[in-house]
């Protein structure tokens, strides 16, 4: 179904009919007086041969001349054939060629039946005409002609009358008896004129939409092109600026931990020092020294994991291990945050649960952060990591729910949690720390190994993350980005 | 002084050329109805003729030119009248013979065709000897005599030269040919003269 053009596309859309209608009929007028041009010079040498064979002598007793036929042959039917042919020639698809051509045609019949005696079947010559005259598609044509037929029996009827209707006297609108017969072709003739004429324009209208159509395809293919082409170039631009910012994270990452790695180290062996001085002063200031120290690297090793991951740098190694022993060690980890905040946890593992291909120090450090998260979160509550199979028509998985009774999130900030550098309100960092890294990482792990991460909390209610991991990462993710350990 | 423009020059031409051409038909109109010369004709059957009339029916006499391509319109009225009339006469077509002329000068088209009518004697006249006893001077000069070999009708079987089709002469035999009552006893006769001046 076609939808209505808007205003000024139908005016453009009406305005190139037009001419694409113009030119047909110039194309028709032009071809039509070419073959008018030609069938005069046919006509005329018929007339002359005909003028011969018939009429070649006009007798006077024992002596003859040519016949007055064979020179109104030549020089009338020349005279009345080649002037109009020439215009056929010259100046074809002018209105006042094919004026002219019809004029020239009737005459010509006249010419022809008279050269042939008033042959009845000569006549046929004025009905033929008229009918290729129709050829034009220009009913105007046929006006001229039958007035030439009409003129031609009026004129002869009144001074020869016995030559056109067989008697001396005519009676006075013999001739229009004549004329009506033409005039009866006429009108069948206009109606087909005028449906052919009819049939152009509506081609015409046809032709100036679709083309149209095109070019508005055209300028939307082009404008799509450019478009993409933009894309591509802003594309790649974000791409070298990607790998732009993430070769200079790793790099600055690994020049920050080296000096780094050496301050805490120092910082611990000046602290115990300082201690077996009892120097509790001097330890305390080292103690925070070193604490600085390991929030620093544990922001700088987020922000190498992200940068890593950002730049499609990020591999997978799969290895089969035990979820009970990644869940042990994980808690060893987080023990001494457990104690501080003076939280409880309790821990269920599901006993159906198998081992696990995937990523082991992706799947512990995703672990430690929800976990370290919710000791961090909560003071003097509880923890739950539940640990549980899984099937479902991705296959079989492996579910970690952490759960715990801290203060819970509204939902604008649930939507925010996984984005780096995102923690849940600006009072989170002052009263909790961390770098927002945490969370954002579990979350880009996940999908890395073809699972993903969902929270579901309230404020007040407290928090559980749901993870959901593939029991054998192999069978999720594309192979071509594990690095098979 | 503005010259005409070329739009002026191209109506000039076309009204010049119209001119001329209807100018041209119109003689040729002219001359194709110019009359010959019509034949003064005996009112009675002339005595010194060697065809010899009927006494019981008309008798017709058709005089040809055996060259004048005109003529076949009058042959082709001919046939028409014969097979029209409801009273067939006695018909003879004679065709010139000028002794001037090699043999088989007669020997036309127009005499086969005139061979082909039903019922028409055909007579070749030496010198136009019988054509002079009627008074013809024109080819496809017509004349018909009743049974008492009086002269009922005189002239042209065609509306123009060489035109075919209902004409007066035509329509006039046929009348008096079937009902015995002439319409009118002198057409024009439209062809070739007989005789050149100097014959």
């Amino acid at each position: 179904m076609t939808s209505p053009l808007p205003l000024a596309e139908s005016v453009s859309v009406a305005r190139r009919a037009d001419e694409l209608l113009a030119q047909s009929q110039h194309d028709i007028h032009s071809r039509t007086d070419r073959l008018f041009a030609l069938l005069m010079v046919l006509q005329w040498i018929a007339g002359i041969v005909f003028a011969l064979w018939v009429s070649p002598l006009a007798w006077y007793g024992t002596v003859s001349r040519t016949h007055i036929h064979v020179w109104a042959a030549i020089f009338l039917g020349g005279g009345i054939c080649l002037f109009p042919a020439l215009l056929g020639v010259l100046r074809a698809g002018e209105p006042s060629t094919r004026y002219t051509i019809a004029v020239a045609q009737m005459l010509m019949g006249a010419l022809l039946i008279h050269l042939t005696g008033g042959r009845i079947e000569t006549h046929f010559h004025v009905f033929g005409s008229l009918a290729f005259l129709a050829f034009y598609r220009d009913w105007k044509v046929l006006i001229p002609a039958t007035v030439v037929v009409a003129l031609d029996h009026y004129l002869r009827g009144a001074f020869w009358p016995q030559s056109v209707y067989g008697v001396l006297v005519a009676g006075q609108w013999r001739w229009a008896e004549h004329a009506a017969w033409v005039l009866f072709e006429d009108i069948f003739l206009f109606v087909s004129v005028r449906r052919a004429s009819a049939e152009m324009k509506d081609i015409a209208i046809r032709t100036a939409a679709l083309e149209q159509e095109v070019r508005t395809r055209q300028l939307a293919e082009m404008e799509a092109s450019k478009t993409a082409a933009q894309l591509r170039v802003t594309q790649q631009q974000a791409e070298a600026a990607t790998q732009a910012k993430s070769d200079f994270l790793a790099s600055m990452s690994h020049e920050l931990r080296t000096p780094l790695n050496a301050i805490i180290l120092y910082s611990e062996l000046l602290q115990e020092e300082a201690e077996d001085r009892q120097q509790v002063a001097t330890a305390g200031d080292l103690q925070r020294i070193q604490s600085a120290g390991n929030h620093l690297l544990e922001l700088i090793n987020g922000i190498l994991d992200l940068s890593k991951i950002e730049a499609g740098k990020m591999t997978v190694s799969l290895e089969h291990f035990d979820v009970r022993g990644v869940v042990s060690d994980v808690l060893d980890t987080i023990a001494p945050l457990l104690q501080k905040n003076e939280n409880r946890i309790s821990v269920n593992v599901a006993e159906t649960i198998g081992p696990m291909h995937a990523d082991i120090m992706k799947t512990r450090q995703i672990l430690v952060n929800l976990l370290g998260n919710a000791a961090k979160f909560t003071h003097g509550g509880n923890i739950t990591l539940d640990v549980q199979q899984s099937v479902n028509s991705s296959g079989h998985g492996i579910v970690f729910i952490v759960s715990d009774t801290g203060p819970g999130m509204t939902e604008e900030q649930q939507a925010r949690i996984f984005e780096p550098f995102t923690q849940a309100d600006v009072k989170t960092t002052r009263n909790y720390g961390g770098s927002g890294l945490g969370l954002a990482i579990v979350s880009r792990f996940c999908n890395l190994m073809g699972g993903y991460v969902s929270v579901e909390s309230a404020p007040g209610q407290g928090s559980r993350f749901t993870v959901r991991l593939p029991q054998d990462v192999a069978d999720v993710i594309d192979v071509a980005t594990v690095d098979a350990a | 002084m503005a010259f005409p423009t070329k739009r002026v020059w191209l109506t000039a031409l076309a009204v010049f050329w119209l001119c001329g051409v209807v100018s041209g038909l119109w003689v040729v109109w002219a001359y194709d109805n110019r009359p010959g010369v019509a034949a003064n004709a005996p009112a009675r059957w002339p005595s010194a003729s060697a065809l010899a009339a009927s006494a019981t029916t008309p008798t017709l006499v058709f005089v040809a030119h055996p060259q004048c391509s005109c003529t076949r319109a009058s042959l082709d009225e001919l046939a028409e009248i014969l097979s029209r009339a409801r009273t067939r006469p006695r018909t003879y077509v004679l065709f010139l013979k000028p002794s001037s002329t090699e043999a088989g000068w007669e020997q036309t088209d127009l005499l086969k065709r005139a061979t082909a009518i039903p019922g028409v004697r055909v007579v070749r006249d030496d010198d136009g000897v019988e054509a002079r006893q009627f008074g013809a001077e024109t080819s496809g000069q017509t004349f018909l005599y009743d049974a008492r070999g009086t002269l009922t009708f005189s002239g042209g079987i065609t509306g123009s030269r060489g035109h075919s089709g209902e004409n007066d002469g035509e329509l006039t035999l046929i009348a008096m040919l079937s009902q015995g009552q002439p319409r009118q006893r002198v057409t024009s006769v439209f062809g070739c003269p007989l005789f050149a001046t100097s014959e």
